[in-house]
């Protein structure tokens, strides 16, 4: 299962979670069906029907009614993304410009995750109340994801152990268990309220009855005590529910844990690192468990059990430690063959064996690149860490200068080098624009910029785009205001020399799509494609893009590009000249896949990725565009760097 | 007990219930920001902090006769971190920010002031190590100038979500007091970190 499967489904209804809410739904209903049914009775002095519809009607209806109220509150909160779950948990956002070392590491290790695998970097929280080990990772999709640790992770992993829980957390986000965790959470939320309303309803009758039993008695009196039964029957169905809860989750969630495991240790090619931090969680007292009140609501979300239940074996959203330790650490005793490198190898071979494009492998073709540029590899590995690319990345972050590094993780500096980056080579177009600087952002902005200039000249252009998403989270620090400014900034810079080259468009791109997510202005795409066929005209101006990026002959890429597509393919292709399609239309056209459907998405990338890689070379063209593309349909490509 | 009683009961509970959750939800939101933004600033004052001693030690060396003046700046910025702290602990308290007001405003004219002497000392003006402090600090100014907007904006938003109708109801039962804006605009002091040498 690749990248764009896993998304997919997860994306989908997953039919489990629903039976298994409908059946939780049901049995409530009936509980409180039946509650209520003995409550008449008591009153009445005798049952009379034990099927009574218009009662039962009412019971369902308000049972219902109450969890779904419940459950879409919950969802409707969390849509928000990932930083809305670390600040339900207590949460701080980490500053990106932090003066402290551990802050620091963290930041750095998950900087040279996302950047490895394309993924925009995740907003990092730390929950400082927590001294135990444990982290999670939240958001909707994966554009608005958040991954968060706890003080006590902090303060007691050493970087390797650290990047082998983030490196699980990064594999929830491609997995998309982010989404269905927070489905299970609107689940859970909606049971919990059954559960509050029969504390609630108890609370009030109590005092009710307290209240007024001086005076009168019988009657009302009963009443009160309906209303105080009828409340203690809630608690206690709510509390069942809530077992249903606990078992839905932890079905769902254990497999996965197994899963992130394994693909962590993919990813780093260390499974000490994790077995590390596996190591300390179980050793130490209190271990992974995680004080917040949403603690056991959240426990799928987190790295390790974050809470401790009376039925821990059957109700526990992770799996014991030891085995996971022993899961990961294959050479330990050597018995059998552990579970966790039988997934690691499965999941391998389906990736690299999943291309079922039929183009004929051309290994000769690449000759020194090597495979890592064979198409089908390249495709397989969207979506996941690759050690190579981690390297790379580490090795990049440590030529960068350090002052580079610096004005990248503050808001105002981050904001002067975008500005920056955008300046033209050109004296008078330059001048214009910092005119424009100037005009619209204010001093403080003009003059960072002005200092920015020679520290940028040190960034070797095919990092630029690099510096680009390390500034991210830094610029989310704006505020509105001063977004909508650096918005309009941004287009008129590009707009001064009249032209917009693939660098520019590919910055826009990774600016702006990610940042709107982060200030509300861009919504998920609905999706509208399902099929290729209709997108003829989008697909030509598309790949008309890329064939023309490339420094080799076009056509040759063109005819490449359509070798993974060939039998879904439209049938009103064809390679446009150079100056035929504006960068306008090339962004109508990527808008229109930023709105299909998974597989849409999958041969539209694979299709590029052909192209790009038919003269065995990637340009700096080609991989800015490829960058501009993949990040605006949301999938993470890796940096391929060699 | 009528069933339509049963779910007129029930409707009633889920508004008093969920609206009161969300009205909370929302307010945390929009005081966590005031934080983050808060945190922004923070990081910025402290450097700026560490750098103003440095600086004083390095103008000692020159400005003899003006002891005073730089005792004042250390001074200054001494109550100034103290009302940082004060201030980091809890930003949405709107005494510890106007607190950091007026102790970074009494910072700013002290270091305008020594700034103004400092004029008359052409050997310090050529001074490498004061040259490049003073760029540093006058690039920190910026940076706690820009964090200050945006802070700013997160106070207002705040503020307007905490006092509209009915967030006003609940947020004074949930202990959500208004916040004050970071402002150093008093216009004598506007003029004062001309640090430019």
């Amino acid at each position: 299962m690749d990248f764009f499967e896993a998304q997919d489904q997860a994306r989908r209804k997953t039919w489990k979670l629903i039976v298994l809410y409908s059946m939780a739904v049901i049995t409530l209903i009936v509980a409180v069906y039946l509650v209520v049914l003995f409550l008449f009775a008591y009153q009445q002095g005798g049952l009379q029907e034990i099927w009574n519809p218009p009662l039962f009607i009412a019971v369902s209806g308000f049972t219902i009614f109450l969890i779904l109220i419940g459950t879409v509150t919950r969802v409707l909160q969390l849509r928000k993304g990932g930083s809305a779950v670390a600040e339900m948990l207590g949460g701080r956002k980490l500053n990106p410009s932090t003066n402290d070392f551990k802050e620091k590491q963290l930041r750095n290790v998950v900087e040279e995750m996302s950047i490895a695998s394309g993924l925009p970097v995740p907003d990092i929280y730390i929950l400082d109340n927590e001294p135990s080990i444990n982290a999670f990772a939240a958001g909707y999709g994966t554009r608005d994801a958040a991954v968060g640790v706890t003080r006590g992770a902090l303060d007691q992993l050493s970087r390797d152990e650290l990047q082998g829980v983030i490196a699980h957390e990064f594999s929830h986000i491609f997995n998309g268990d982010m989404r269905i965790n927070i489905r299970l959470i609107g689940i859970l939320n909606g049971i919990l309220l059954l559960h509050l309303m029969g504390m609630i309803l108890m609370r009030s009758s109590f005092f009710a009855g307290r209240g007024r039993s001086s005076g009168q008695g019988g009657k009302s009196g009963g009443g009160a005590m309906a209303i105080l039964l009828l409340g203690l029957a809630l608690i206690i169905i709510g509390y069942i529910g809530m077992i249903f809860g606990r078992m839905i989750q932890a079905a769902v969630s254990r497999q996965r844990e197994y899963l992130a495991d394994a693909a962590a240790v993919q990813y780093t090619r260390n499974p000490d690192g994790l077995a590390g931090a596996l190591r300390k969680i179980a050793s130490k007292k209190g271990g992974s468990k995680v004080e917040d009140g949403h603690a056991m609501e959240l426990s799928h979300l987190f790295f390790a059990n974050s809470y401790k239940s009376a039925l821990s074996s059957l109700l526990a959203t992770h799996p014991p430690i030891e085995k996971r330790i022993k899961a990961i650490s294959p050479s330990t005793d050597g018995v059998e063959k552990s579970s966790t490198e039988k997934v690691r190898e499965r999941m391998e071979k389906q990736r690299v064996e999943s291309p079922k494009d039929g183009s004929p492998k051309k290994g000769s073709k690449f000759g020194a690149l090597g495979d890592i540029f064979s198409p089908e590899l390249m495709i397989a590995a969207f979506g996941t860490v690759g050690q190579r690319d981690l390297q790379y990345v580490q090795k990049m972050m440590g030529q960068i200068p350090e002052d580079v590094k610096d004005a990248a993780h503050n808001p105002l500096e981050a904001e002067a080098m975008i500005y920056g980056l955008l300046l033209s080579g050109d004296d008078d177009v330059s001048n214009e624009q910092m005119g424009t600087i100037e005009e619209l952002c204010g001093t403080e902005v003009f003059e960072a910029v002005g200092r920015i200039k020679p520290i940028l000249k040190k960034v070797k252009p095919e990092w630029k785009l690099f510096v680009v998403d390390m500034a991210i989270p830094a610029l989310k620090q704006m505020s509105e205001r001063q977004y909508g400014q650096f918005r309009e900034a941004i287009e008129k810079l590009i707009k001064a020399d009249k032209q917009v080259s693939i660098f520019e468009f590919a910055l826009e791109k990774v600016v702006i799509h990610s940042l709107d997510a982060e200030f509300g202005k861009d919504v998920e795409p609905k999706i509208e494609h399902h099929n290729l066929k209709p997108l003829g005209k989008e697909l030509s101006i598309l790949l008309s893009a890329v064939a023309h990026a490339s420094d080799g002959d076009s056509q040759e890429a063109w005819d490449e590009a359509l070798t993974p597509i060939k039998d879904v393919k439209p049938d009103d292709l064809e390679l446009l000249d150079a100056d035929k399609s504006s960068m306008q239309q090339l962004d109508g056209a990527i808008e229109a896949f930023a709105k299909s459907a998974r597989p849409v998405q999958k041969f539209v990338l694979s299709s590029i990725i052909h192209a790009i890689s038919a003269d065995g070379n990637m340009s700096r063209n080609e991989i800015e565009l490829l960058r501009a593309i993949s990040i605006s349909i949301d999938c993470p490509i890796p940096v391929f760097g060699s | 007990m009528s069933t339509a009683l049963i779910i007129i009961l029930g409707l009633l509970l889920v508004l008093f219930v969920a609206m009161p959750i969300s009205i909370y939800n929302s307010l945390v939101k929009l005081n966590n920001r005031v934080k983050n933004a808060f945190s922004q600033i923070d990081v910025q004052l402290k450097r700026r902090y560490d750098l103003i001693p440095n600086l004083v030690e390095t103008a000692k060396g020159y400005m003899k006769h003006e002891s005073e003046t730089l005792e004042a700046v250390i001074q200054a910025r001494n109550q100034a971190q103290q009302a940082e702290s004060q201030a980091a602990k809890n930003p949405s308290d709107a005494d510890a920010i106007k607190k950091l007001q007026g102790s970074e405003q009494a910072l700013t004219g002290a270091l305008g002031k020594m700034f103004a002497l400092s004029e008359s000392y052409p050997d310090l003006k050529a001074n490498q190590n004061m040259m490049q402090l003073s760029e540093e600090l006058s690039s920190t100014e910026n940076k706690i100038a820009y964090a200050r907007q945006s802070f700013n904006d997160a106070v207002m938003q705040y503020n307007t979500g905490r006092e509209k109708f009915p967030n006003i109801i609940f947020a004074n039962m949930f202990g959500f007091t208004p916040a004050a804006q970071f402002e150093l605009d008093a216009p004598a002091e506007r003029e004062a970190p001309s640090v430019s040498f």
